[in-house]
Formats: structure tokens, sequence, C-alpha cells
């Protein structure tokens, strides 16, 4: 590791020759994953990311360096070069960290690089064997578990000194079911900001022979109608639908350049007045949430729309300066070889006063999106979509027949205004989300939405 | 202390075998990349790296174990063969994935220009802003471009392993890259276009440029049509990205374990006679060429499907073994990071002889797709269906009409390849990962589901 004299000057170097705020992300990241295909261990891995990423600001310019090389002369070499590039006046300041503070978000009571591979192995064989014996119709299963533990330092030209350590575990599990000339296949993903005893918590099997029934229910489900309908929208995962076509068009990488159809509508009704929203990344334990950010800033929990009205956004320090904003503990990047930018943590809509049963009911027709895949948007434009992988009709107010995956698209500023009814369920779910700083941990969330009108790409 | 990379290679190789692996290999790869984002007249951002990674597999009680590291230390050696010997022992692989000795010969492939590495900051910095004002000077309706990047990357792998086999491969690559916003009349609506390649010489900014305007105001006044089943034309990008997608059902590592409905197709016609699949490591066709594959097995060019008959798959050893047969030379890993997996190097769909004006004029009406949306999400390759937000233009008489937008493209991939009609001569390179390139030229396709007002 660096001293902290070594990191003064290499901050300092970064700031020789142009430039008024530098950053150092020093990193060190343990992983290993397995992979469990049809009832055998397929692939077995482990290894170690180390490097260092350097950062300038010069107002709103960023040059961005990074390396796995930390020698001190190529540090304070490479801190040189990035900060000659900017071809400015240097502003000859020097650095001096305060005291390192040292966080750790997510304590685990079993740290997963301390427990062996063959109990890892076992929660794959359980939730195989449990996919498996769901029906005759399964014919494959896929499961895979990856854990992580990273070490994190953080400091910057401000004297700001952190560390942080973070751990986290995920299994998925795919079935996949035949008939003669078909297959289909469904999917979860579970994971959390804990150590492996949330493996051993959490109920493997019944996760497993859930994405076992998708997949035999998809095997004799019928194409989905296609048009615009009502749609019902389940919580859980299916808050990818406010990820997407909401929460990307509040990060500030969108905003700070006004490449948002949310830039400038603060205060002004965006959504729903029945659509209150967060991303918190506070939540202790969550997938997506942190002690601090990725530049060393406390994680907080951010109001993003109440009652229909846009509250607030998600900055980054770059954002804040573009956007005349405080920062909002809102950045992110997958590891050292990105530059941090504005990122969700756990994001969703928080629970409304309906009950689930009551929105079904109170449908006479319409798609009920009962599990969802992943998604994506413009948030220039706010063009989104995202996919349903397990679908019934809903007919007379009761759920029918199984509909094939069909992918819902829409504008987001008209689907949140389209939102009518929010149930009671709220619950959260795992995914990663990609964007210009790598992919990230993220929570999506919702309880039961009702959306009045969507296009549903079906293929009737 | 910090080793240099072939003194690591070595002496890694040498402690495996004290430390009771039978075969062992190292693949080493470094890489570097400068990278310029333009913003209003001003680079907002630089960004440049050096990084490297080993990973090691070595081959202990009937299995091969692996790991990976960035730091080329003695701590590196022992954590590498602990953790490689760890998973050897949890391994349950039937078949089993040896240490290929080499090939006699190796083609040879010029993926690497020297002018291109020696291109500095100053030459991206004036590229990105002259792209970036050409693109905001060409057309009022143009109010912002919100990601102009000009970026450069350079890639060396070395492997090294216990039956003397030493290989090295280099290339380098410069990718250029701006995305537009238009406005008129609320409607606000993005596009980009990109140029990637070697010869620095070659770039064309102003019809870059050009190309981003027709791609961005292009799409003002887009509007969803009815549902129903459309002619379509799937352009060439489009078609690539959604190859792409599927492509992974021609890898015999799917196809053994059950995961691709190619597996009982072969020699069987999966699609019309006029359409063939090729997956050539080293073609005139293609930008990228590779010489050897992860596994250092010499790489080859060949048809997978012809006159619409599946004939061949990919193959790396470990799938050759299971099924009696020889590698493709396609046992490919994602950097240093991945294990050795199934991949494909240039595969692209042969073309055929219409121009993109003729498929247009053979499909009289319908829909043009020029772009197709959540790919990663909308499209399951188990069990070949796809859901695809997309956008284009209608076709009316035979031509180009109004700009098309809010609607999606749903069928099976499979099922389409039977509703293919006719194949363009527009073939297209996505751009490349280091194996190779997916290419397809535009596809008429018939009996489309397109899901709109």
């Amino acid at each position: 590791m660096l001293s902290e004299a070594t990191i003064e000057r290499v901050l300092s170097a970064a700031l020789s020759r142009g430039g008024d705020f530098s950053e150092i992300y020093m990193e060190e990241t343990k992983t290993s994953g397995l992979s469990f295909i049809n009832g055998r261990v397929d692939t077995a891995s482990a290894g170690i990311d180390f490097g260092i990423g350097i950062r300038i600001l010069d107002k709103t310019k960023c040059v961005y360096v990074f390396s796995n090389d930390i020698r001190e002369e190529s540090l304070i070499r490479m801190a040189k070069d990035a900060s000659a590039s900017l071809q400015t006046v240097p502003l000859g300041m020097t650095v001096h960290l305060t005291p390192v503070v040292h966080f750790n978000s997510n304590p685990c009571i079993l740290a997963p690089v301390s427990v062996s591979k063959s109990r890892k192995v076992d929660i794959l064989r359980r939730a195989c064997t449990a996919a498996k014996e769901y029906s005759p119709l399964i014919s494959q299963t896929s499961a895979s578990y990856g854990d992580m533990q990273k070490a994190v330092w953080i400091a910057n030209s401000t004297g700001l000194y952190r560390t942080d350590e973070r751990a986290r575990v995920r299994f998925t599990i795919e079935a996949v079911a035949s008939s003669d000339a078909e297959k289909q296949s469904g999917y979860f993903g579970p994971g959390a900001g804990k150590g492996f005893e949330f493996m051993e918590e959490y109920p493997v099997e019944d996760t497993a022979r859930e994405a076992a029934r998708i997949a035999v229910t998809m095997l004799s489900a019928k194409a989905c109608p296609s048009g615009k309908m009502p749609v019902v929208i389940d919580n859980g995962f299916g808050g990818v639908i406010f990820h997407e076509a909401c929460g990307h068009s509040l990060e500030a990488t969108a905003v700070g350049v006004h490449a948002s159809v949310f830039d400038g509508k603060l205060g002004k009704q965006i959504a729903s007045p029945l659509v209150t929203a967060l991303d918190d990344g506070t939540i202790p334990g969550a997938w997506g949430s942190l002690a601090i950010d990725d530049e060393g800033h406390d994680s907080s929990r951010n109001v993003l729309i109440e009652n229909g009205i846009l509250k607030g956004y998600m900055i980054d320090l770059l954002g804040s300066r573009r956007m005349n904003m405080p920062a909002t503990g809102s950045s992110r990047r997958q590891n050292y070889q990105y530059a941090p930018t504005s990122r969700m943590t756990n994001t969703y809509i928080a629970a409304g006063d309906t009950d689930p049963k009551d929105i079904i009911s109170g449908t006479s027709y319409g798609l009920y999106a009962a599990n969802m895949g992943g998604g994506s948007v413009d948030p220039a434009t706010g063009e989104f979509n995202f996919a349903v992988t397990e679908g019934y009709m809903i007919r007379d107010g009761r759920i029918a027949e199984a509909v094939r995956g069909a992918t819902l698209i829409g504008k987001g500023s008209q689907i949140l205004m389209n939102i009518d009814r929010v149930g009671t369920n709220l619950d959260l779910a795992q995914g990663v989300c990609g964007s210009i700083s790598g992919n990230v941990p993220t929570n999506v969330g919702q309880p039961m939405i009702r959306v009045s009108e969507i296009t549903v790409g079906g293929r009737e | 202390m910090m080793y240099e990379p072939d003194k690591f290679m070595d002496v890694l190789l040498s402690r495996a075998a004290d430390a009771g692996f039978i075969q062992s290999e190292v693949f080493f790869e470094n890489g570097r990349s400068s990278e310029v984002q333009i913003l209003e007249g001003e680079v907002s951002m630089y960004e440049s790296s050096t990084i490297q990674g080993v990973s090691f597999r070595g081959f202990q009680n009937g299995q091969m174990g692996y790991a990976f590291a960035e730091e080329l230390t003695d701590d590196s050696m022992i954590f590498l063969l602990d953790q490689a010997a760890q998973n050897c022992a949890v391994l349950e692989s039937q078949e089993e994935e040896t240490i290929y000795g080499g090939d006699k010969e190796y083609r040879t492939v010029d993926v690497y220009s020297r002018e291109l590495d020696g291109l500095a900051f100053d030459d991206f910095a004036k590229t990105g802003l002259a792209l970036e004002s050409k693109i905001l000077a060409s057309d009022p309706r143009i109010v912002a471009v919100d990601h102009c990047v000009v970026s450069y990357g350079s890639s060396h792998s070395q492997i090294s392993n216990s039956l003397n086999l030493k290989l090295s491969h280099a290339s380098n690559l410069l990718f250029v890259y701006a995305n537009a916003r238009c406005e008129e009349e609320d409607q606000v609506k993005t596009g980009d276009a990109y140029w990637f390649g070697r010869n620095f010489e070659s770039l064309d900014i102003d019809s870059l440029a050009a190309k981003v305007t027709a791609e961005t105001v292009g799409k003002l006044g887009a509007s969803p049509v009815l549902s129903g089943k459309y002619n379509i034309v799937l352009d060439a990008m489009a078609a690539s990205d959604l190859l792409s997608t599927f492509c992974a059902i021609f890898s015999a590592d799917l196809i053994q374990k059950g995961f691709s409905l190619l597996g009982d197709k072969m020699n069987t016609q999966i699609a019309p006679e006029y359409f063939s699949i090729h997956d050539d490591a080293i073609t005139d066709r293609s930008m990228t060429a590779i010489p050897f594959d992860s596994e250092g097995v010499a790489t080859k060019n060949k048809t997978l499907v012809k006159n619409g008959v599946l004939i061949g798959i990919l193959h790396n050893r470990k799938t050759a073994a299971k099924a009696g047969t020889q590698s493709t030379g396609n046992g490919f890993r994602s950097g240093y990071r991945g294990s050795v997996s199934v991949g494909p190097t240039n595969l692209y769909i042969e073309p055929g002889e219409k121009d993109l004006a003729a498929l247009l004029s053979q499909a009289g009406s319908g829909l043009y797709i020029k772009e197709l949306a959540g790919l990663h999400a909308g499209a399951n390759i188990v069990s070949g269906d796809f859901s695809l937000s997309c956008e284009g233009y209608v076709i009316e008489n035979g031509k180009i009409g109004r700009a098309v937008d809010q609607v999606t493209l749903a069928d099976n991939f499979y099922l389409l390849l039977n509703k293919i009609v006719a194949v363009g001569s527009d073939l297209y390179f996505d751009p490349p990962s280091d194996a190779g390139s997916i290419g397809s030229p535009s596809l008429l396709i018939s009996d489309a589901a397109i899901s709109g007002d």
C-alpha cells in the first residue's frame, strides 16, 4: 500500500501543472466464482484486481489515468503527465491529508474469502437439484455463484482520506424447460451486500423452483398480443421500469449536460401524484448500498420524486460543478479502470396504499407482468425498453392465460404520469447496471403498480 | 519484487510443476488506452491507461483450474497456484481440458499499426473538436453533441505453457464516435455514428459528421405505425446486432450442454438456400484477424451454414474432445479474467446480390428498421424469442418514407431465419472485439410482428 506521504506527493504532483482538484482511488478486489451446469461444477475461478486511478479536475474538465503500476516514481510521472494535459496554469497547491477514516460498508459474519469452495458448491448443487426435480420438463439447469471482497483507499486534494471494505455475494439460477421443438427458461439472481451468511440463510431451493416454474409455464404460453394496453407490473424486479424510465434521466451524467428530459424540472410535476421515489444507498446490507461513495463521501438517502413532484437528482462532484448543486453521495464506478460518475444505488418507488389484489381485480383487460428482465434507456429522449419474462393476460379482473415474454416500451415522461395504481407490497431486487463508469450493483424496487397505457411488444 | 512479464511466466510455470500441476499455461495481456471526450468546444475528459493482467491455468486431479492477478509479484504467484489448485479440487467436469503443444504453422496477420500507436493527445483532441463543430454547424435543428469520443486501444497478449508453446499477438484500433441531439416542435431525437480503423489518414471527419447529422435529424417527425405483420428490411447494422446476440447458438459448448436448439439440426435445413454463415478468422472482408485462439490452436476459415444447411459449429479443445473431433480454433477467453470458452472470430452472413435500394424496392411497402434497442434484455438465447424496441422508416412504393419510433419487433430467431426473403450485398461488421467482428448485410424479412399504436 502507499504511505500517506506518497499519497500527498502524488496528489500534489497531479496539480503541479494544472488542475484545481486531484484524487486517488486505489483498490484491491478479490473475486471468486463457480458455475454449475446440469449437475456438475463446470468452471471455478478466482482472481485479484489491483490498481490505482488518479483523477484531476479543472473546473468541469477532467483527466483520468489508471494503471496497475503503483511504484511511486511511476505514479508521480503519470500524475504530472495528466496534469500537463489540462494545458492550464498551475495553482501551486500542496496537499496535506487529514487523518485516515476507515469504513466498512458490509460487515461480514462469514467473509467470502474465508469460506471453502465446497460450501459454495453446495449452494449451487441444492439450487440445481431443486430446479431439476420441479418437473420432468426441466431439461437443463445452470447456476452460478460469485463473491467479491473489495478494499478501497480514496484520498483527494481537499485532505480527505478514507478507506472502505466492501463485500458482495450473489447466486443465479436458470432452469430450462423443453418440449419437442422448443425451449423456454426461467431465471433469478438474488444477492446482497453481505458475507456468505446471506447464502446460508437464503431459501435457495424456493427460488430455484420459482425459476423452474416460470420455464415450465412459458413453455405452454401463447405469444403475447401487441399494441397499447394497461399493464400491471408486480413488485421487486418490476422496479426496473423506474430505473430505466426515470432513474438514468435523473443522474447528473445526463442532467449536468442538459441531455435529460428532466433537466430544469425541479419542483415540477413529472409523475402521477401516487409516485414517490427514492435512491437510498444507506439500507444496511442491501445489494446497492455503500458506506461511502467512490469519491469518499457519505452515502445518502435521496428523495427523487415526492407525490409526483421532482425533488432531486443524483449528483457526483463533476455533476455538482456543472449543475451548481451539492453532490449527493451518488458517485460510483465499477473499479479503478473507470472515472466515477453519478449512479443509482437502491432505487425504488415507495409503497402506496392499494391492496395488490384490488389492482388486479380492478383491471378489466391488460397484461400482468409478473417477472421482469432488464432494459435500457436514452436519457435525452426518455425512450426506454424493458423485458417481461413472465406474463399473463388479465381478463375481467382475473389473471388469465400465460403469455410469452414481450418487451414494454415508452417514453419516461409519459409513463410516469400514467401510473394510476401503487400497491402496498414494496420489495427490492438485485440487478447489475451498466453505464459510462462500468457495471455496478444496484437494487431496483417497487410495489405492484399499474400503468394505464403502455406499448406491449407482442407477436400476435 | 515486481517481475518483468517474460520472467514471471517462466518462474510461474516452473513453480507450477513443483506444486504438482501436470500441465500448466500462463496467459499474459497488457494494454494501453487513451481517450478524449469533447463537450461544447473543449476537451471535457482525457483518459489514459496502462494495464496488465495474468491468468494461470493448471491441470491437477483430472481438472483444469484457473486464477488471475494483475500484479507480477511472488505473492501473486502464490495466490495463482493456490487458487488454481483449490479450483481443481472442486471441479467435476467430465471432459478433460488439456494444454496444447501448438500447430506447425500459423498464418500471419497485420492488425497492429505503429503509426496509430504514435498518435498523441493533440491528434485526438483536434479530431474530436473538428467532429463536434462540424456536426453542430451542419443543421440548425442539431442542438447539442452529447457524446463525442476519440478512443485508442492497443492490446498485446502472450501464451506460454508447459508443452513449450510460446505465442504472442498484438492489435490496436482507433475508434471515433459521436452522438448528437436535435429538436423540432417539442420532439427530441438523438442519433449517432462511428468510425473505426487503423489508418488515421482514411478517417474522413466531414463524412462522419454528415452521417451523425443524417442519423439524428432523419428521426424527426417519427411516430409509431399500427400494430401488425409487416415486410421489413433489417438494416445491415441492426442485423449484425441481432446476429451478435444469437450467434452463441453455434457454440459447441452451449449445444453439448443443451442450451442451443441447434443440437439436433446438423446437416438439416435451418434457413433458405440463399443464406450462408461463415466464421473466418482471417478475411479481407473484416478489419480484425487472429492467427491462433487463446489455447494456441491455429485459427481457420469455415462455413457454419451453407445454402441454408447447418454444416459446422464452433469448438474449443474441450468440446472437440467430447465430440470426437478437432478444435476449430474457437477457444477464446475474454481477457485474462476469463476462462477459455467458445467464441466466434469474424462470424458473418454471406452477402447476396441486391443492394439496399433493391431490397427496399422488393419489399414494396413495410418498415425499414435501422436500430434495435434492449438486445441484452429483450432477447432470450435459449428459446430464440426476442422482442426489441426499434426505430426506422416506413417503406412506401419501394422507397424510404417517414420516420418511425416507439414500435417493437418481436419474433423467434430460429423462425426468423426462414422468413428471410432476400439477403443484401451491403455486408457490414460491428466494431470488433479481440477475436473478430460480427457482420451481416441488410435482410428482407417477411411477416414480421410489429407492435405500435
